[in-house]
This record gives C-alpha cells, structure tokens and sequence, in this order.
C-alpha cells in the first residue's frame, strides 16, 4: 500500500474530487480526523536524491485540474476546497505521521492550486491546455499524453518560433 | 488518565507498518518569548491552559538578573526587577538583541538600556555585559534567553508533574534563519528541542482557526473560507499577516513584519522628555545606568496610562538638578512617535497588497500584543481595514502563546475527540531566499510570501571564460542588493568545464521543509556527461558570528572570480 504509485493515488483523489465537486460544502464532518485519513499512502518514489526526475513524474498527469482531482469547468469554489481537502491529506505536517510521506505530493497539489486559484495564470494556462488537448476530451487522461511542460508554448514564442 | 484519551488515533487502517511514533507522545508546550512578557501555554487534554508561576502569574517578565554566581531570571521573581534594573544586574530586550552584529542599527537604539550595549562597528556580536559587584560580566543574548528558559522549564516540569523537552515557539515574522539559529540555539542549552518555530500572527491565526472551526460546527454552518487580518505589535517587534481559514485550514497568504515596537515608543518618548539622554547616559557608570531605569520605569508607566488617559503628569527627579516635572498629553506621544505610526501603516498595506486583497475582502481584523491596548495603534488598524470593530474572540496578551499551544499538540501527532485539534496551519516564508548574482544583485529563489514546503530552482552561468569555480552566497531578504540582506551562508562549487563564459548550466535549487529547514543543492550541469561533478547540498545557515566580516574578507581576496550571473529563463522546463 506504501508503494503505491502517485498515479494510482490520484486517481482515487478524482474520484472522491468529483463526488465533492458537485456543489458539495467542503467541511467534512467533524468526527473525521485528519489522521484517521492516512490510510491514503502516497509515493515517496522520488528521494532528493533523484529530485532531476521529478519534473517527469509531476508531467504524468496530464493537467493540473487531475492533480486537484477537478474537471476543467470547476468553480474557484471547487477548487479552493480540493485544495484544501488534499492539504489536510498530503501536507508533510499530516503525512508525517505515516511512513513513507513525502512532501513531493503537497507542492505538487501547491502548484497547482497556485495556477488555477490566480484568474489571470489560469486563463493562460486554460488556454496552452486547450490547444495541446484540442480535439480530446477533458480531464480524461491517456498514458501517452505528452507532458504540457514540454508542449506548453505562450503566444510569444509560438511568434518566434 | 487523561492522556490515554489523546493519543494518535488506531493504526489499524494501516497495514501492518511499525510506527515510529511513540504509543503515548509527549505533547509538546508552547512559548511565547516576548521582549518584555512570556508566557507558556500547553493542551491539557481538552484545551489550551495557561501555565501559572509560584506567584499566580501567567505572564513574566523576560530579564535575568546576574547576581554573584548564580543568575535569576524573571519567571519566579518577577517584584524584582525594577529594583535590579536601577542596579545594571538586570539584563532584557534580549529578543530584540539576539543574533544581531555590532553594526544593526537595533543594537545601537539599543545602547541606552540600562545595563552595557557597547558596540565597534565592524560586524562582529555586541559587546553586552552586567553590572555585578561593580565589574562587567559580560554574556551574550542566547545566554541570558537560556537561563530564562531553563526557569520556564522548570517551571512547566513542576506544573505538568512530568518531564518536558518538545516545545513549539513563537518568533517574530521579520527574524532571519541566522536569528531561528540563535533561538535554537539557546532552547539547546536549556534542553530544549524546538518542534517549531512559528511566526507569531501565524500562532495567532491557528487560534483564530480553530475558533472559526468550532462555531461553525455549533451552527451546522458551511464552513466557508473567512479572511483574517493579524496585527501584532509587542515590545520589540510589530507583525502582520493575513489567512484564509476554512474548516480548521489557515493558509497563511501573506506575511510583514519589522523591528517596531514599543520599545521605540518608550526611547522615543525618553528623548523626548529628556533631550540629552545621550550625553547624561553614555558612560555607564552606577549613577547614569540608575538615572536611566528610573526615567525608563516613569516613562513606561506614562505610556500605560495613556492608553486610557488623554494627558498624565510625568514627575521624576533624576538628581544632579536633573528633574523632569510635565504634563504629558497622548496627542504628544502620538506626534514624537509619528514615525513608528507611520510603519505600522506601511506594514499593513504591504501586506494586504502581497495578499492581492483589499481592505473589504478581510472579514475580521484581529490586533493582538502589548501595544493594541493603544488607541492610536487601534486607529491605524481599524482606519485602514474601513471597519468600525475588531475582532474581540480573544486575549491579546495570551493568543500567541495559546496558538503555539495548539500547534505543539498538532506536531506532537494528538488528536481530540470533539476535532479541536483538527487545525492544520500551511505556512508561507515570511522573507525571499536567493544568491548573489549579477555583480552584487539579489537574486530571489524563493520569494516572499511562498508556500512551504517548496522547491525551486534556478539556472546561472559563469562571468569568466574557463572559470573552474563558483562562490554560492545564499542571502535572506528582500532588498535589492545583498549587503542590505542578511547573509545565511556560502560554498564552493567546483569542477565547471573549461569553456568559454556564460556556456556552463549551473543550477541552484533550493528547498524549505515542513519543519522551515532550508537546503540549497548546486551543481553544474554538463549533458551527456558519465560522470558529471557531483551537486552539493548544503543546510542553511552556516554562517556563525562575525558573517558580516566574512563576506567582506572574501570579496576582498577573489573579487569577482568567482561570481555568477543568471540565464533568462527559457526551457526551464
């Protein structure tokens, strides 16, 4: 269970994402204790050692809405929440408390939240989104999808080059 | 008894896995050190409890007495310190002193206390010393914190009937990591492991968020994101900071702070009342250090009751035809204090505009510390955030130190029945974090106001053609060049390959834990390379005393053979 790939574990975290997303407030019953939740294992695959290869792992999902386990179309409330719930599961303070945590998962989860909950950074990366996945269906994601890293090209440069 | 109830709930849903955490943890305390009070709170099992010392008292004076051998602190005798004050035994302000070189203009406001600040200006720790049997025992900041802290343990071990080694501290938001050490530092002498370190409004918040979390579960309420604002303004420091709480979540968005307090309110308000304080005090002998705690002690109880006064007579007689007799009005502290204001100001408006938000979206503005009691600190405050009220859930003496409380039982892994501990606080850095580059230019890495745990990095190249070495200086701060930031430390990397400047990749990555530890991990990246020259990685600070000296020195004997400048960021990626 320890083990367990980072793709496995979000894949679960959509799930439940999108059971919250629908419009769900976001307090979680007060009997839920963040510790009781660590059932939730995630990867440490990637030491500090190996920190070069993290930026590929982070590529494997597709967008940044999986990584908050959201569909693109999700309201900023939406958002602040998977945010937040994910926090209470993977930020190291909590995660500590197992074995194996990794504070990988938590800026992961960081970054993204970061893009998406600024208007102005989630245009523009809705729009490199949009372009690189024009034609297949959103949030829906295949294992050979390039990662937008590498393909994600602002209206500058795609002047330039 | 009580503390079966507490423990880390059942590990049953994990498979078979050995904890590390003990069946039983110790919960660790929390410490609010303040300039001029401290007090220690801890969870008892239900909620945060203030602990009291052999006098009643929840909070102390921070001053240790050297007496002959065996110095005192103020956590059990706390009657006698204006009595040690006029006698320069007694020394205090040590927070604002800590880990500060002879060249901080802090040490120099300094230097009209009444015990012996003597500075040479050239970087190194500042001379500071006791008047014991009429000689200059000289100590340093962490000493003096670490005999206090010693009491305060004792103290607490005697309360609690049982060991205590974790604490959970508060800060003050502007502290650089060479500061963090300091503190460390003295909670290691005192045998003390420090859990945390947390800024204190972020404590604050924690507080404020567990409240927002229990009244919401009283109303079946939704629970939904609220946005406070945080003004603490103690003795020493002044701090703001501003969450955004939802379901027991304070996320800290933004962080100020500055070395602004009401200490320089009372120096202010000295000089004021005494023009040639200077002069009259720059000796330090018996008489002068006597003179200057009796006009420190009128002027301290002058401004205590202006914060409910408009005007107090100020009658002390300093002999020598030295004699102060005045009708002091709060509109005159206000305008001799003008510029302190006038910070405050700054502090709260950079800090809502680091947060991107404006005064309307903060639904609560909470001002804790000593100087809220102040009417026009409370008037900046309630001015600029348009509001007519201010939070009043809480004590502004003992929020801190009750959010450090909290936070100590969060680390320590316990969780309560009824989700009081439910609190999860996601920290921001309250400074940016980067290196020398282009010439003498601060380069951020890390900027303010990130969320941590983070990791970034950032590519460099060299100046000179074939240069086989560079120098790392990791400085702290956010001014533009790095002689007004605060140096954390350097190294050497080595084995660039001999090619023309401005070619070799050199990557500087940095990383900040969940427990605030900063790593920088550098290298030269040659692809294709079998084996390239290794990364090194490098826990900051290393710096000890004297770093100003020290960046001097080496800029002296390499000038620039060493330097880096950055890339342009393209293909970070």
């Amino acid at each position: 269970m320890a083990s367990t790939s980072s793709s496995s574990f979000l894949l679960s975290t959509s799930i439940t994402g999108s059971k919250f997303s629908a419009g769900t407030p976001l307090a979680p019953p007060s009997s839920v204790s963040f510790r009781q939740q660590r059932s939730f294992s995630v990867s440490a695959a990637y030491s500090t050692a190996e920190r070069t290869t993290t930026s590929s792992n982070i590529a494997s999902q597709s967008s940044l809405y999986e990584v908050l386990g959201l569909q693109a179309g999700a309201t900023t409330h939406e958002i602040k929440s998977a945010y937040r719930r994910l926090a209470r599961i993977l930020h190291p303070d909590v995660a500590r408390f197992q074995q194996n945590s990794s504070a990988e998962d938590f800026i992961r989860v960081q970054s993204a939240y970061a893009t998406l909950s600024d208007p102005e950074k989630r245009a523009k990366y809705d729009r490199t989104l949009f372009g690189n996945i024009f034609g297949r269906s959103v949030g829906v994601s295949s294992a050979g999808t390039r990662s937008h890293y590498t393909t994600c090209r602002n209206w500058e440069t795609d002047q330039c080059w | 008894m009580a503390e079966q109830a507490y423990t880390v709930a059942s590990d049953s849903e994990t498979t078979g896995e050995e904890k590390t955490s003990p069946a039983f943890p110790e919960i660790a305390i929390g410490i609010d050190i303040g300039t001029s009070q401290c007090s220690v709170a801890v969870w008892n099992g239900s909620q945060v409890e203030l602990l009291r010392n052999t006098r009643n008292r929840k909070l102390m004076r921070s001053y240790v007495t050297f007496k002959d051998e065996v110095p005192a602190g103020g956590v059990s005798d706390e009657l006698a310190h204006e009595h040690d004050m006029l006698s320069g035994a007694a020394i205090f302000n040590m927070k604002r002193l800590i880990g500060r070189v002879d060249t901080d203009p802090v040490v120099h406001a300094s230097k009209n206390l009444p015990f012996l600040v003597q500075t040479l200006d050239i970087g190194v720790r500042p001379f500071i010393a006791a008047l014991v049997n009429n000689m200059w025992r000289s100590t340093t900041p962490e000493e003096v914190l670490a005999i206090f802290l010693v009491e305060l343990r004792a103290m607490a071990e005697v309360k609690l009937r049982r060991p205590v080694r974790n604490v959970v501290l508060t800060i003050p938001v502007s502290f650089s990591r060479f500061q963090l050490t300091r503190i460390e530092r003295a909670c290691a002498m005192a045998g003390l492991h420090v859990l945390r370190l947390m800024p204190e409004p972020t404590a604050v918040a924690l507080l404020y968020a567990q409240q927002q979390q229990q009244s919401a579960q009283e109303n079946m309420g939704s629970g939904s994101e609220k946005i406070a604002l945080i003004f603490n303004m103690g003795a020493g420091y002044c701090d703001v900071a501003i969450t955004a709480t939802a379901g027991g979540v304070s996320q800290i968005k933004a962080l100020a702070g500055s070395t602004v307090g009401g200490e320089d309110l009372l120096q202010n308000l000295m000089r004021h009342l005494l023009p040639n304080m200077k002069d009259l005090f720059s000796h330090h002998g018996i008489e002068e250090i006597k003179k200057m705690g009796m006009l420190r002690v009128a002027t301290q109880d002058a401004i205590h009751k202006l914060s409910s006064e408009m005007a107090v007579p100020v009658d002390v007689d300093l002999g020598n035809g030295t004699k102060i007799s005045k009708f002091l009005e709060r509109a005159e502290f206000e305008e001799v204090n003008k510029e302190v204001f006038q910070k405050c100001e700054t502090l709260i408006k950079r800090c809502l505009c680091d947060a991107k938000l404006e005064a309307e979206d903060v639904h609560d503005v909470i001002i804790v510390g000593g100087c809220s009691y102040i009417p026009k600190v409370r008037n900046i405050v309630m001015s600029i955030c348009k509001r007519e009220e201010l939070y009043s859930g809480m004590n502004p003496l003992e929020a801190a130190v009750r959010g450090a409380a909290l936070e100590g039982a969060v680390a320590s892994g316990i969780s309560d029945p009824f989700g009081s501990l439910d609190l999860l606080t996601i920290q921001a850095t309250p400074l940016s974090i980067g290196i020398q580059a282009d010439g003498s230019n601060f380069v951020p890495i890390i900027h303010q106001n990130t969320t941590t745990p983070v990791r970034k990095e950032q590519n460099f190249t060299t100046v000179h053609d074939n240069q086989a070495e560079a120098l790392i200086f990791v400085y702290e701060g956010d001014e533009k060049t790095v002689e007004d930031n605060h140096l954390l430390g350097y190294f050497k990397i080595t084995g660039i390959p001999p090619v023309p400047k401005g070619v070799p990749e050199i990557n500087v990555c940095m990383d900040i834990d969940a427990s605030n530890v900063l790593r920088v991990f550098a290298g030269v990246i040659i692809p294709g390379a079998k084996c390239p020259p290794p990364f090194m990685e490098v826990r900051m600070p290393t710096v000890d005393d004297g770093h100003a000296w020290s960046a001097q020195t080496l800029h002296k004997t390499y000038g620039s053979t060493l330097d880096l400048v950055t890339v342009k960021k393209k293909g970070q990626h």
